[in-house]
C-alpha cells in the first residue's frame, strides 16, 4: 500500500487548516479508508483538541522523531472510527524540534501503513511550514474570501508552486463564506477568489456556528449529518478520493416571513 | 512626467467586493513580481524615453497596464504614434 | 532557549553551568535572567560554576565573577577547560578545578529528613553535551542508570525565576502492551470508568492504560530523595518542569503544561494539564491539587485521563489526592494520611 501524503495549509493563521484537516481526515476515514492525522503544529497544538483526544495523548511527534518511543506508540486511535489515527505534536517543544529530512523519512513510513496522510502545517512560512510540506505529495491550500487570507494564501501558492517536482497538485479550499454578504457585494465570491489566485478549487465551506460547538464537543462536523459545513467536508472528502461531487448550493435563502419580521423588531447588531 | 495613474480604473462601483477584488489584483501582481512600484515608473519612463527616439508619441493617451494570465503577469503598453522621426 | 545550567543536587549542591553559551555575552546574559533569586537561597548553597570551554579574558571572567556575587553566589570551585580561562582563575587566586564536575544525578538511597527549600533553578533544553554521559543513552537498556538529561526549559519572565532541574532519567522506550494497535481498549466510553466522580464513598476508581507511562528504567531501591522543590508559580502551556524528588507547587498547571516527579507533587492551585509522579517507578507517590482537572495523570505505570464526557455538576471542587491502589490510579477526596 502507498498512501497518499496531502498537507492543508494556508499561510495566514485562523482560517481554519486545523478545522479542515480534522474534518477531511473524519470524512475520509468515514468513507472507509485509513487515515493518519499529523499535527505539524509544534507548541501550539490543536488538532487534539478538535478531535477531542487531548487526554489520550502520551507520545507525540517530535518523541516519534527523537526515536524516544514507536510510531505506533503515539498514534493516538480516534474515539469513534477505528481506521483513524492521530499524531500529536509536542507542546513544550518549539518548530526547531522538527526537520524537513526528519519529516520525508517518517511521511514515508506512514505511507506504508495508512491510505491517507493529512498533516496539518502551522500558520506563516518559515521552518514549520517548510517541515509540514517535506514530506507531502500534494497539498490543499485554505483560504477565506478576505483580502490578508488570499493574499497569504496566494504567497504559499507561489512556494508551492516552486516545489512543482516534489508537490504534483494543489487545490484551493474557500472557508468561511457567508453567502448573504456576497450577495450584497460585501465579500469577495467564489469566483471572484478563484480569478485572482487562479488555482483549482477543491470546495467550499459556509461559515457555520456548528463548527464551534463540534470544537467544543472534540467532535469534528463532518462527523454530523445535519450540517452544511459537514456536508461540504465530505463533499472535498470525495473530489479528494476522485469523485465527481457538485458544488454545494450555497445561494443565501431568501428569509422566511417570520425572519423578514424579526429583523424589523431587532436592532441590527454589527458583531 | 506622465506617470499614469496605476490604479485608475472605470468601473465606479464602489462596494466592498469590487474595491476589494480590485486592490487585490494589482495587490497580487506586484507582489509576485516583487517588484516596487517606483522602480515601475522608472521603467515607464525609461520606456516612453525608448520609444520616443523613434516615434512621437501622444504622451497624453499613452497607457500603461498590468494584466494578469493565469498566475503570470504582463505589462502592456500602448504608445499612439504621432509621426515618426528620422 | 536557555543555554546555561543550575542543577541543585541534595548531597553535591548546585552546579551553575555556562559551558552550553558560545560568548561571553550570552553567558552573563543568561546569567542575569535566572539568577533572579531570593539572595538567601544562595547563602545555603555550595555553588559549582561550570565554565565548559568558554575562553575568558580576566576582564570577563571579573564580570561573571561580578554578576554572582550581586546575588551573593561565591563559588566553591570553578571548572574550566580553556588554558586561557585558567591562566585568568589564577589571576584572582582561584584554583580551577581539577576533572570534571559531576552532573549525573544517581537515583539515592533513602535518607532522612525532608529539607523544603526554595529553590529555583533552570536548565537547558536538549543539548546537554558532555553533560550526559553516553552510557546512559535513552531506553535502550533496562538496567542502566538513570542519565541526568534536561528537560525543556520552564521560562519565565522575569520576577522569581523558575526551574526545572535534572529531568527524568531515560525512557524505556519498549514496554511491552504499550503497542496501541493491539491493545485491548480496556475501557469503553459508555462504561467509562476513568470517571473523577467521587461516589457516596471517598473513593472512586480511576483505571487506564491504553498506554503506560514513559517511566524510568526499573531500579530495585526505592528512590526516595529528600529533596523538596518549592515553586510559587503557574505553569503555562508549554511549560513543563521536571524534579528529582518532591515536587510542590504554589500556583496552577494550566492545560498543556506538564509536571513530572520522582516523588510526590502537590499542587495548591488547579491541576489542568498532565502531572507524573514517581516517575522512577514509585508507585507510592500521590498527586495532590486544590482543584483536580487533569488532562492526564500520570503514576510510575499508571495512567489516568479524564472522562469523555463534560464533567458532572455534583463533582466535588474540593482538594482531592491520586494513588495508586492495586495498579490502577484512584482519586479520593480525603487529604491524605
Amino acid at each position: 500500500m502507498s498512501g497518499r501524503v496531502i498537507v492543508i495549509t494556508s499561510g495566514k493563521g485562523g482560517v481554519g487548516k486545523t478545522t479542515a484537516s480534522a474534518n477531511i481526515g473524519t470524512a475520509l476515514a468515514q468513507s472507509g479508508a485509513s487515515v493518519a492525522l499529523v499535527d505539524m503544529d509544534i507548541g501550539l497544538r490543536n488538532l487534539d483538541i478538535l478531535m477531542g483526544l487531548e487526554n489520550r495523548v502520551v507520545y507525540n511527534l517530535v518523541d516519534v522523531i527523537e526515536e524516544k518511543c514507536k510510531l505506533r506508540q503515539a498514534l493516538v486511535k480516534d474515539k469513534r472510527l477505528p481506521n483513524l489515527c492521530l499524531l500529536p505534536a509536542a507542546q513544550t517543544r518549539d518548530k526547531s524540534a522538527v526537520n524537513p529530512e526528519q519529516m520525508q523519512k517518517l511521511c514515508a513510513e506512514l505511507k506504508t501503513m495508512f491510505d491517507f496522510i493529512v498533516l496539518d502545517s502551522p500558520a506563516g512560512i518559515e521552518g514549520g511550514f517548510q517541515s509540514a510540506i517535506a514530506g507531502a505529495e500534494e497539498a490543499v491550500v485554505i483560504t477565506t474570501p478576505e483580502m490578508s487570507a488570499v493574499r497569504d494564501a496566494d504567497r504559499v501558492i507561489g512556494l508551492l508552486e516552486a516545489k512543482k517536482d516534489a508537490i504534483s497538485q494543489y487545490r484551493l479550499v474557500i472557508n468561511r463564506i457567508r453567502p448573504n454578504m456576497v450577495k450584497t457585494n460585501d465579500m469577495m465570491s467564489v469566483d471572484d477568489v478563484l480569478e485572482i489566485l487562479s488555482v483549482r478549487l477543491l470546495g467550499v465551506v459556509p461559515e457555520d456556528e456548528d463548527i464551534i460547538v463540534s470544537t467544543n464537543r472534540g467532535e469534528p462536523i463532518a462527523g454530523t449529518d445535519n450540517t452544511r459545513a459537514g456536508q461540504a467536508y465530505r463533499n472535498i472528502a470525495g473530489r479528494l478520493r476522485g469523485e465527481d461531487v457538485p458544488f454545494l448550493d450555497l445561494t443565501p435563502k431568501d428569509p422566511t416571513w417570520i425572519n423578514k419580521i424579526v429583523k424589523i423588531f431587532t436592532p441590527a447588531a454589527r458583531v | 512626467m506622465q506617470v499614469l495613474n496605476w490604479f485608475f480604473r472605470p468601473k465606479d462601483e464602489g462596494d466592498a467586493r469590487s474595491r476589494a477584488k480590485d486592490r487585490m489584483r494589482l495587490m497580487l501582481i506586484h507582489d509576485r513580481l516583487e517588484l516596487p512600484p517606483d522602480r515601475l515608473s522608472s521603467l515607464e519612463e525609461e520606456l516612453i524615453a525608448v520609444v520616443s527616439r523613434y516615434f512621437e508619441i501622444d504622451r497624453q493617451t499613452t497607457r500603461f497596464d498590468l494584466q494578469q494570465y493565469e498566475r503570470k503577469a504582463a505589462l502592456i503598453a500602448n504608445f499612439p504614434l504621432l509621426r515618426s522621426k528620422s | 532557549m536557555s543555554k546555561i545550567a543550575i542543577i541543585s543536587q541534595p548531597e553535591q549542591g548546585v552546579l551553575i553551568d555556562v559551558g552550553g553559551c558560545a560568548t561571553l555575552q550570552e553567558a552573563t546574559q543568561h546569567l542575569t535572567c535566572t539568577l533572579q533569586v531570593s539572595s538567601h537561597f544562595w547563602e545555603e548553597q555550595p555553588v559549582d560554576l561550570n565554565l565548559g570551554a568558554l575562553s575568558l579574558t580576566r576582564d570577563e571572567l571579573g564580570q561573571v565573577l561580578a554578576t554572582l556575587s550581586e546575588v551573593g553566589v561565591k563559588p566553591r570551585q570553578v571548572f574550566a577547560r580553556s588554558a586561557g580561562t585558567k591562566a585568568a582563575l589564577r589571576a584572582f587566586n582561584i584554583v580551577p578545578a581539577a576533572g570534571e564536575p559531576t552532573t549525573e544525578a544517581a537515583v539515592q538511597a533513602a535518607t532522612a529528613g525532608d529539607e523544603p527549600c526554595e529553590s529555583t533553578a533552570t536548565s537547558t533544553a536538549g543539548n546537554e553535551s558532555g553533560q550526559s554521559p553516553p552510557a546512559s543513552k535513552s531506553g535502550k537498556k533496562q538496567a542502566s542508570k538513570p542519565a541526568a538529561k534536561a528537560e525543556a526549559p520552564a521560562t519565565t519572565s522575569g520576577d522569581a525565576a523558575v526551574s526545572v532541574t535534572i529531568a527524568e532519567a531515560a525512557i524505556d522506550s519498549a514496554p511491552p502492551t504499550t503497542d496501541q494497535a493491539d491493545n485491548d481498549e480496556a475501557e469503553n466510553d459508555e462504561e467509562a470508568p476513568l470517571t473523577f466522580e467521587p461516589g457516596d464513598d471517598a473513593e472512586e476508581s480511576v483505571t487506564v492504560s491504553e498506554a503506560e507511562a514513559p517511566v524510568a528504567p526499573k531500579e530495585p531501591a526505592k528512590p526516595a530523595a529528600p529533596y523538596i522543590m518549592y515553586l510559587r508559580q503557574t505553569l503555562r502551556s508549554g511549560q513543563s518542569i521536571s524534579h528529582k524528588g518532591h515536587l510542590v507547587i504554589i500556583g496552577d498547571v494550566n492545560a498543556g503544561a506538564e509536571v513530572v516527579a520522582e516523588g510526590d507533587i502537590t499542587i495548591w492551585g488547579a491541576l489542568r494539564g498532565i502531572a507524573h509522579a514517581g516517575v522512577a517507578g514509585d508507585t507510592d507517590a500521590e498527586i495532590r491539587a486544590l482543584r483536580f482537572d487533569p488532562i492526564q495523570l500520570r503514576i510510575a505505570h499508571a495512567i489516568a485521563r479524564s472522562p469523555d464526557r463534560p464533567k458532572n455538576d455534583k463533582r466535588s471542587n474540593g482538594p482531592e489526592t491520586a494513588r495508586v491502589v492495586n495498579g490502577t490510579i484512584r482519586i479520593s477526596v480525603s487529604m491524605p494520611d
